[in-house]
């Protein structure tokens, strides 16, 4: 027996040794987000971020939910320990993680956190949860496990986790817990090394399996769903609160069982995922990763009650996985401060299989005869966005086709309406004249905020006469309005031509001219919406200099600088804000007499401009980067903006 | 008038920039008359348009129209109950932003205690002593100052906040059957019949400096 129990030993401390964290994050995990908190302490300049950091901790929602229920234990603050993470014995310069799983009896978000203390650790985990506390000693990993109702962790010397579990309203789910959802993500039971642990819950402490010892298996055992009917009989009563006790418990004992498991190093894991390693290697301040594939399966699994979705009866399970877009894609944000700038890059990863598709649609430039249209001398921010039409409507129509076909699979013993909606839908867009529908209007377009213009607004006030009698009177006052302007390029004129002869007979349209007319928006203000179709442009703006002046583009002198116009011609996506003339707009349009906005005031004086802009389609993937640059190049990004955000909240 | 009286609405003008206060008191006789509020926003209807479409803007909370109308109902009930009141009316016009509050009075003690009453449901939490605001005995008539406590709340706003109400005013306009033989406020105007007097200024002048609100009128 006691050779037995070594090479138990042996191979339990094998699975062990995980060379990284990522090793413990499950492949079938949908979404990681990370980040460095040595890099973002550093960044910050002891100016506190973690304020920001709320949408990513989950704690504290039962006390939300149950305000009657005190004994709600959270066994560790998150907030504090994001906070000073060096009291807490955290190894800040690694890179903490943080995920959501779903398993039979239980969903809720891990968070994975690189440790350099234990006992540091340890010390800080609150002692006060009473009863409800359930504290094991893990021999699978060496280490030890403290649950309660909401929050529970397990750490050994290198990591801790910490596992927040999801509330569910419904009441006796605070004992018997949510409906099961199938197949479990994180998949347990398929571990290389033996996994025969047994918990006993009334000694709270986890021994290994003597033969013929009677034990709870709770990897196979679902834990108890119990249901109760409301009874005046107090026996019964007290019985049913033992019941829901015990429930409880069984659940922590599940809970714990997860916990040490998720410091094992996962048969299938983040670290054999180049791209996740790719983005962890290149040290960013934080980063959040999907994994479209999981994501969606795991979407698809979701207990339905919870979503206010109709059930899935009539879809395909695999619908996730198989469609042709979903399938192998991810995709990865990442943030990054640096001095003088803030980064933020979107990079999309493709299958092969989808990839040119994607890679056709941006085989576009924009057109440079929508340039003239754009008033340059008041410019505050533009978009411009081209993308090859033609390409794109074959991606639709293998998206929607691919989808279609997964939602009404002819496999599935289903009504015949349902089996034959692809068939219809089918010849339905035979007979949908393509060229009209997609290459009137192409999707070359730029959108730009061309500064304020002058609006004349009714409003009522009061006169007095010589005996200070009331007398109501209509005056009207001019006021700014932002000059907005969206020009699209055309393709076939002569279906734009038709389309917008058709669309300018509606009742609510004025003409104003064979190619103009106007959408007057309100009685009192002035403002007029107008429609304008030329040679080349199809536009929409309330603009009225445009309209009646300029309506063949304006002379070059007046239109963007060749900097703005060589880089809208060299993305097929380009966005730039100018943001000190944006504010100083802003400021002086809505402002009375001409007194900065002490808000405004104190981001003038550190935001500079703002630009995002795609990088080309390369290796199946395709990006976007946005840049918020600020004035101070000598100090970092994040402690300029932190400094900024508290200096306005001072306001 | 007390200003927390309309304090939910004064965070919404706060943010709207540009709007008007009247309040009227008009007197049939030497103890009674007919009150009326007004508070125009029509000049920012369409940052009103805008906001309400918001829960919150710098912090501060944009009540809803239903919130409004509540406010207003409460205030009017609590007017409606007070001894010697009679007539109580209000309009709402959300269209234009414009609102009156109008009500008779048998005395000005009805008066005093109308008003403090409606400020009482606005301050439920921090009730503000019992004040009055008019007094009119052996033909004088007496505009108090407004209790320092009953725009504590409107005091905090900081000066650079304050530069977006630079254009509200707040007037006050008193119709008397007698003649007028002198104001102390030198601000006042007085009619050409010498029978109403009128005092217009800044909300945030007000705000700063309750005392402006002083007048003695003298018949």
């Amino acid at each position: 027996m006691k050779y037995i129990y070594l090479g138990l030993v042996l191979i339990l401390l094998k699975n062990t040794q995980a060379q990284s964290l990522t090793d413990y994050i499950p492949t079938n995990t949908g979404f990681v987000f990370s980040m460095n908190l040595g890099q973002l302490n550093a960044k910050s300049n002891q100016l506190d971020y973690t304020q920001y950091l709320k949408p990513f901790i989950n704690q504290n929602r039962y006390n939300y939910f149950d305000e009657s229920n005190t004994s709600n234990c959270t066994v560790i603050s998150l907030k504090d320990l994001l906070k000073t993470p060096t009291e807490f014995g955290l190894d800040i310069n690694n890179n903490l993680y943080v995920y959501s799983v779903s398993t039979s009896d239980f969903s809720g978000t891990v968070y994975l956190l690189p440790l350099l203390d234990q006992k540091k650790f340890e010390a800080k985990l609150l002692q006060d949860c009473g009863t409800n506390q359930l504290k094991n000693t893990s021999f699978l990993v060496n280490g030890k496990i403290y649950t309660s109702k909401e929050t529970s962790v397990c750490f050994n010397e290198k990591a801790a986790v910490i596992f927040i579990k999801n509330y569910s309203y419904n009441y006796y789910n605070n004992y018997a817990i949510a409906a099961p959802a199938e197949p479990p993500p994180m998949d347990v039971t398929e571990m290389e090394a033996p996994q025969e642990i047994s918990i006993d819950t009334s000694a709270a402490v986890a021994t290994p399996i003597e033969e013929g010892e009677e034990t709870i298996d709770i990897e196979t055992e679902q834990t108890p769903s119990i249901e109760y009917e409301s009874s005046s009989n107090y026996e019964e009563d007290s019985l049913a609160i033992k019941e829901r006790e015990k429930a409880e418990l069984l659940l922590q004992a599940s809970i714990a069982d997860f916990l040490e498991k998720c410091l094992i190093a996962q048969p299938e894991n983040y670290t054999s995922n180049r791209n996740f390693q790719k983005l962890n290697s290149e040290k960013h301040d934080a980063f959040f990763y999907v994994n479209t594939s999981a994501a969606m399966s795991s979407y698809m699994n979701f207990p339905r009650q919870f979503t206010i979705y109709p059930p899935l009866s009539a879809l395909d399970k695999n619908m996730g996985t198989n469609t042709i877009l979903n399938s192998e894609m991810n995709a990865s944000y990442t943030i990054d401060f640096d001095n003088g700038k803030a980064t933020v890059k979107v990079l999309s990863s493709y299958s092969p299989k989808s990839f040119p598709y994607v890679e056709n649609c941006y085989d576009a430039k924009q057109s440079k005869k929508l340039l003239k249209y754009i008033d340059g001398r008041n410019l505050l921010g533009y978009f411009s966005y081209a993308l090859n039409s033609k390409e794109m409507v074959k991606l639709y129509e293998v998206i929607y086709k691919d989808l279609f076909q997964n939602i009404y699979s002819p496999n599935k013993s289903i009504n015949i309406l349902d089996a034959n909606m692809l068939n219809a839908l089918e010849l339905l867009y035979a007979f949908v004249d393509k060229d009209m529908l997609y290459n009137s209007i192409k999707t070359q377009m730029i959108v730009a905020c061309t500064g304020f213009e002058d609006i004349h607004m009714k409003y009522t006030t009061y006169d007095y006469d010589d005996n200070f009698e009331r007398k109501e009177k209509t005056t009207e006052m001019v006021v700014k309005q932002p000059k907005m302007i969206m020009a699209a390029a055309l393709g076939n004129k002569e279906n734009a031509k038709k389309l917008f002869h058709i669309i300018s007979k509606f009742t609510v349209f004025t003409q104003l001219k064979e190619n103009v007319f106007v959408f007057y928006a309100n009685g009192n203000m002035r403002v007029n919406i107008y429609f304008a179709l030329t040679d080349d442009a199809f536009i929409i703006t309330n603009d009225a200099d445009l309209i009646t002046n300029n309506l063949k583009g304006y002379s070059k002198d007046k239109q963007m600088n060749k900097v703005d116009k060589s880089n809208i011609l060299a993305h097929n996506m380009v966005g730039k804000i100018f943001s000190q003339q944006l504010l100083t707009g802003i400021n002086d349009a809505y402002f009375s007499k001409g007194q900065p906005m002490p808000m405004f005031t104190k981001m003038m004086a550190q935001l500079s401009n703002f630009e995002m802009y795609n990088t080309q389609p390369k290796d199946n993937t395709v990006g976007m980067t946005a840049v918020l640059n600020l004035k101070d190049n000598s100090q970092n990004a994040l402690f300029q903006l932190l400094q900024m955000m508290t200096n306005v909240n001072e306001r | 008038m007390k200003f927390k009286f309309i304090l939910p609405l004064m965070l919404a003008f706060c943010v709207s920039g540009c709007f008007e206060i009247i309040e009227e008191v008009n007197y049939k006789d030497k103890e009674s008359g007919v009150y009326i509020l007004t508070v125009n926003c029509s000049k920012s209807k369409t940052k009103l348009k805008t906001l309400s479409k918001l829960d919150t803007f710098l912090g501060a909370k944009i009540p809803k129209e239903a919130e409004i109308r509540e406010s207003f109902a409460i205030a009017q009930d609590a007017i409606a109950k007070t001894k010697g009141i009679s007539n109580v009316q209000q309009t709402m016009d959300f269209e234009n932003y414009i609102a009156t509050l109008t009500f008779s009075f048998d005395n000005t003690e009805s008066l005093n205690q109308a008003i403090n009453n409606a400020a009482q449901t606005s301050s439920k939490k921090n009730p503000l002593p019992y004040t009055n605001v008019f007094t009119y005995k052996n033909n004088v008539f007496m505009r108090h100052k407004t209790p320092n406590d009953s725009v504590s709340d409107l005091s905090k706003i900081k000066n650079s906040q304050l530069n977006l109400i630079g254009d509200a005013t707040i007037t006050s306009i008193y119709r008397f059957a007698n003649e007028i033989i002198k104001t102390s406020n030198k601000k006042a105007l007085v009619s050409k019949n010498k029978k109403a007097v009128m005092l217009k200024q800044t909300i945030s002048d007000v705000i700063l400096e309750p005392e402006l609100f002083i007048n003695t009128i003298t018949f």
